[in-house]
């Protein structure tokens, strides 16, 4: 009975599904029945979470691998395309510097080119009597002595096929006058001073007028274009023709660059460094001088080759600038776009915004600085690491070596230093940022004069603590000993007499006796005129020093008017002395006194100081009688021509190469700022989150972190090496190292590729194969500061996105000092 | 003990389940690495052959070796410094015996069909194929990223210009514009080329593509420009 009621009583309690369940439950221990049940649920519960780990565990495996390899392919790739970049500007240098060299070398000759073209011409006008400047022959020694005693005083002198005047004999060359570099150098030139070498004038000088379209026979014209077509062969075969059309497009080269540049700097906030320097280049470029005339064939061609050098050098400063600028956003967009291809396509992933990435990367060049910092490890990210060179003797041996040359008195030979020296046109540069030289002798105000005022402001205003540029002296033949103030100039000698031929009719025997008279009187021998520069007023007495009156002559009388302060200093330091002009002594000469008077009151006259030099550093025109020479001497007018490399009417912009600013890295590359560090935390996909939409009670069991909004972290760094050209093509070493011995790499090696770095070695200074600095804990900064992490989805900082405040660092990280052992526990690398 | 009798082979599929559940995320997890791989290697520019690993990480386990399906896009980069290189693994998973037989015990005991036939029928002839790719990618690869061509290694190359030819290359004005700037440069997002992109170069089994053909044209004749001796002897 007491059976039945207990049944009874489970029947009552079995009315509902708890009731009959609590019954159950409370016979379980009774009798064996429901072993089944409560085994198949313990076993299923055990199955259920055995199951959902493992899948839990290799799913969680596989998403940290995904990540890694996502930030690892990350920051490849945009270590590639800092390799690419600095492999680029590598070959640009090597490029600028071959263009540099050829550009310089081809200056060098322009220069010595144009100087003998001019001293060429203008000696043969001595010879011929010369053309003023509208072509017009001038009155000269071979011409009618129309200046003689007596027309000074107003006795006119027939002309000379009358009774008075030079015979035929006696207004000839060597003879009635001389020119040469002495009595006994016919058709040679003293250059640059040094008395012992005499140049013998291209065949023709002298003696017959050789005129523009006969350039081509001359000696040197004619070597220096073979040398050039050989040089340029192919090039000139297939441009020679078409060089001027080649401008424009070349033009247009440097604006696309420049549109590009400026396209860039629109959405950067370096503006003004760039601008600067840009600008800089572009006026420089727009002051290029195209113009080809007055000039032979042969420096019409150096000229246009050195502009286009010119323009090659501008476009690739620009373009470095460019590629340097921009490479920090090319990698930003590089590791978005790899990570956004790793990890944003999945269709059950969880909110992409959730994908959040960082990129640790310093800017590739502090343009608004350029040219302020020197070589040195810069531990200031907004440094950059990439360098400019500067003007001196190291930096351009450096940079020639960029394309294998030697130093650069090996790659320029004779005149470098001497007279193409460091400077902008207007003041020596030495030490400034960027290689560029100049022909020395100019000063700032031929410089103004010759960009006619519409110049930009002169690069001095940058670099106002350069000197300016030296007086010229003279040259010596060692280049170590070479005088900082030489220069290249031309000079050679003159000498006339006035001579009266009488024709005396003799009857006996019939015929005609001549007799010729030498007056040693001052004549004027190039005749003035009211618009000369030198002596635009009469000085005592009204007597005029004669002179050439083309502006661009510079001509004085007799050696013995020495006042260049510069020449003196020289004879000082016993660098230089005066050429010795001996008296010729072929030539009789009658002395009739009062003439001597005149010509020595003409001499007091021109000291007196009535005349206007028009350049401090040019001699002024002087008359002067040599009294202590031997008698002869004193009979005769001795002149003294000088012409100079730099004169106004030689000058251009081509004597001014452009500034080659190729970029270099900084040891700090080698460092922290040269890594690319990329990180990217995603939040864990717990399989129960998938399933639930939220994370409670047991289904917390494989969230490492327990609070549901577990993030995983992973970083990876790479950068760009570079490999020593001694090493093999096939060989894989790329070295991330500064080696400060070996420079041969910076910048002009172009095999570059990117290397991966040890995240914990990210931050450290490696030099010649060692790591200065131990580990550092950039992790613990990367992951507190939140300005480091964007938004996969749109790149927006993940501090503005809802929910990043509950992101934790992971485990190990939370507090001030990293540890590394705990952290290889949350962190794989 | 008939009750647990009766379900001891469930217990036993579902334990075996989760040995294979686990097994599979082994090779799914080898498998991501071997994406890597595989693309590092069949964008190498140096590449001869596949990596050791990439076998080895199978068949030392003394499993088959995995399918590899590798691309090569240069289509934005023709003739350029760098490629876009991805991988991606197949990986046959063979089921096991006693699974399979396990799923097809109650029809090979009752039917006429075997095992094997049933899972031929029910998956692809017995094999599953495992990717380490996420489900619904439409991706070709799990894993990419830019690598150095074999262009830049060529001594033809812009880049490589004057390593070889010092002396007697010229320094065109034209050469290392169109060399070095107007090449192609990373600015527009690397789209990956999906399932269906035929631009993309796919890598057969017999090795990778030795590098383009198409060098640039390396100008030839230009000499370095030598200053005239006369010029040079009247500078002193």
């Amino acid at each position: 009975m007491e059976i039945n009621r207990n049944r009874l009583n489970r029947r009552k309690h079995a009315m509902t599904v708890w009731g009959i369940a609590y019954q159950r439950i409370l016979n379980l221990g009774k009798d064996d029945s429901g072993v089944a049940l409560v085994t198949t649920l313990a076993v299923f519960m055990f199955m259920y979470l055995m199951c959902m780990g493992v899948y839990a565990v290799s799913t969680a495996v596989r998403e940290r691998i995904h990540l890694q390899n996502a930030a690892d392919a990350a920051a490849y790739s945009a270590a590639v395309v800092q390799a690419d970049t600095l492999s680029r500007i590598a070959t640009i240098n090597k490029a600028m510097s071959w263009t540099y060299a050829d550009m310089t070398k081809l200056q060098m000759d322009y220069i010595v080119c144009r100087w003998l073209e001019h001293t060429c011409e203008h000696y043969e006008r001595d010879m011929n009597g010369g053309t003023d400047e509208k072509g017009h022959k001038r009155d000269s020694l071979k011409a009618y002595n129309k200046n003689s005693f007596l027309y000074h005083y107003g006795i006119r002198v027939p002309p000379p096929n009358h009774i008075f005047g030079p015979c035929s004999r006696h207004k000839s060359f060597g003879v009635g006058y001389y020119i040469g570099a002495d009595e006994i150098s016919p058709l040679m030139v003293h250059l640059n001073g040094r008395d012992a070498s005499k140049y013998r004038l291209p065949k023709g000088a002298g003696k017959t007028k050789f005129p523009k379209s006969s350039y081509g026979h001359n000696v040197f014209e004619a070597e220096v274009r073979l040398r050039l077509l050989d040089a340029y062969d192919d090039y000139l075969r297939k441009y020679a023709g078409q060089l001027p059309r080649q401008l424009p497009r070349l033009y247009q080269d440097v604006s696309d660059i420049t549109r590009l540049t400026f396209k860039m700097l629109g959405n950067s906030d370096i503006s003004f460094g760039t601008q600067l320097v840009l600008l800089d280049n572009l006026a420089q470029v727009r002051n290029l001088d195209f113009s080809m005339n007055n000039e032979s064939v042969v420096s019409t061609m150096m000229k246009t080759q050195i502009n286009l050098d010119k323009l090659a050098i501008a476009k690739m400063n620009v373009c470095e600038r460019y590629l340097a600028l921009d490479l920090p956003n090319r990698i930003d967009k590089c590791v978005h776009d790899v990570i956004d291809a790793h990890l944003g396509d999945t269709i059950f992933t969880i909110d992409r915004k959730q994908i959040q990435y960082m990129v640790d990367r310093s800017k590739a060049l502090a343009e608004e600085l350029v040219g302020q910092l020197p070589y040195a490890m810069s531990f200031d990210r907004d440094l950059g690491y990439l360098r400019d060179i500067f003007n001196t003797t190291s930096d351009e041996n450096r940079f020639l070596g960029f394309s294998g040359h030697g130093d650069i008195y090996d790659t320029f030979d004779v005149g470098i230093n001497q007279w193409f020296v460091r400077g902008d046109g207007s003041q020596r540069t030495e030490g400034a940022y960027g290689i560029q030289r100049c022909y020395k002798h100019m000063t700032k105000s031929w410089i103004a004069h010759d960009r006619n005022q519409n110049a930009p402001e002169p690069l001095s205003k940058y670099h106002a603590t350069h000197s300016p540029l030296e007086p010229t002296c003279w040259n010596t033949k060692k280049l170590e000993d070479a005088d900082p103030s030489c220069a290249l100039f031309s000079e050679w000698m003159w000498w006339s007499d006035t001579w009266y031929c009488f024709r005396i009719y003799i009857p006996y025997p019939p015929g005609y006796i001549t007799i010729h008279l030498n007056f040693p009187h001052y004549q004027e021998i190039w005749p003035s005129k009211p618009s000369c520069p030198h002596h635009s007023k009469p000085g005592l007495l009204g007597l005029k020093a004669g002179q050439l009156t083309t502006p661009d002559w510079r001509s004085f009388f007799n050696v013995g008017s020495l006042t260049s302060g510069a020449k003196k200093a020289c004879i000082k330091k016993r660098k230089w002395r005066p050429p010795k002009f001996r008296s010729h002594n072929y030539t009789p000469n009658l002395d009739f006194g009062l003439g001597s008077l005149f010509r020595k009151l003409a001499a007091i006259d021109n000291l007196l100081g009535n005349y206007e030099p028009i350049e401090k550093y040019h001699d002024g025109c002087f008359i002067w009688p040599d009294l202590l020479s031997p008698r002869d001497s004193f009979f005769k007018f001795t002149g003294y021509a000088r012409l100079y490399a730099d004169d106004p009417h030689l000058y251009n912009g081509t004597y001014v190469g452009f500034k080659a600013l190729p970029l270099v890295l900084d040891a700090s590359y080698f460092g922290k700022y040269g890594t690319i560090s990329v990180g990217i935390r995603r939040e864990n996909e717990n399989i129960f989150l998938r399933l639930l939409g939220k994370i409670i009670g047991v289904f917390q069991a494989f969230d490492p972190d327990w609070d549901g909004t577990t993030y995983s972290y992973v970083f990876s760094s790479a950068k760009a090496g570079y490999k020593y050209k001694s090493e093999p093509t096939s060989s894989r070493m790329y070295k991330v190292h500064w080696n400060p011995l070996i420079q041969s790499w910076n910048l002009c090696q172009s095999d570059w590729d990117a290397v991966f770095i040890p995240v914990r070695k990210s931050y450290s200074q490696a030099i010649t194969d060692v790591w200065l600095d131990g580990e550092t804990n950039m992790l613990n900064d990367w992951v507190a500061n939140s300005d480091y992490w964007r938004s996969l989805s749109n790149g927006n900082p993940a501090r503005n996105i809802s929910g990043s405040d509950r992101i934790k660092a992971p485990s190990g990280m939370d507090g001030q000092y990293l540890d590394w052992g705990g952290l290889s526990r949350v962190i794989y690398h | 003990m008939m009750e647990f009798v009766l379900v001891l082979p469930l217990y036993l599929f579902l334990l075996g389940s989760v040995f294979l559940l686990g097994d599979m995320g082994i090779k799914v997890g080898a498998l991501a690495i071997g994406d890597r791989t595989v693309a590092m290697d069949a964008g190498d520019r140096k590449w001869k052959s596949y990596s050791p690993f990439k076998t080895r990480q199978f068949t030392d386990s003394g499993l088959q070796t995995p399918r590899t399906s590798t691309y090569r896009v240069d289509k934005d980069f023709t003739g350029a410094w760098y490629w876009f290189a991805g991988g991606l693994e197949l990986f046959d998973y063979k089921l096991p015996g006693w699974f399979s037989g396990l799923i097809a015990y109650p029809y090979y005991r009752y039917g006429n069909i075997s095992s094997d036939g049933f899972m031929r029928t029910l998956v692809n002839n017995g094999r599953v194929e495992v990717r380490s790719k996420k489900i619904g990618s439409e991706r070709s690869y799990s894993y990419y990223a830019l690598k150095r061509t074999e262009l830049a290694r060529k001594a033809g190359a812009y880049r490589n210009w004057m390593d070889c030819q010092i002396v007697d290359c010229k320094g065109s004005q034209q050469f290392w514009y169109e060399g070095v700037f107007k090449e192609g440069i990373y600015k527009e997002p690397l789209g990956p080329p999906n399932r269906n992109d035929t631009s993309a170069e796919k890598l057969d089994a017999d090795g990778p593509r030795q590098g383009s053909d198409a060098l640039p044209s390396m100008p030839s004749g230009y000499r370095e420009y030598d200053r005239f001796s006369g010029f040079v002897n009247w500078s002193e």
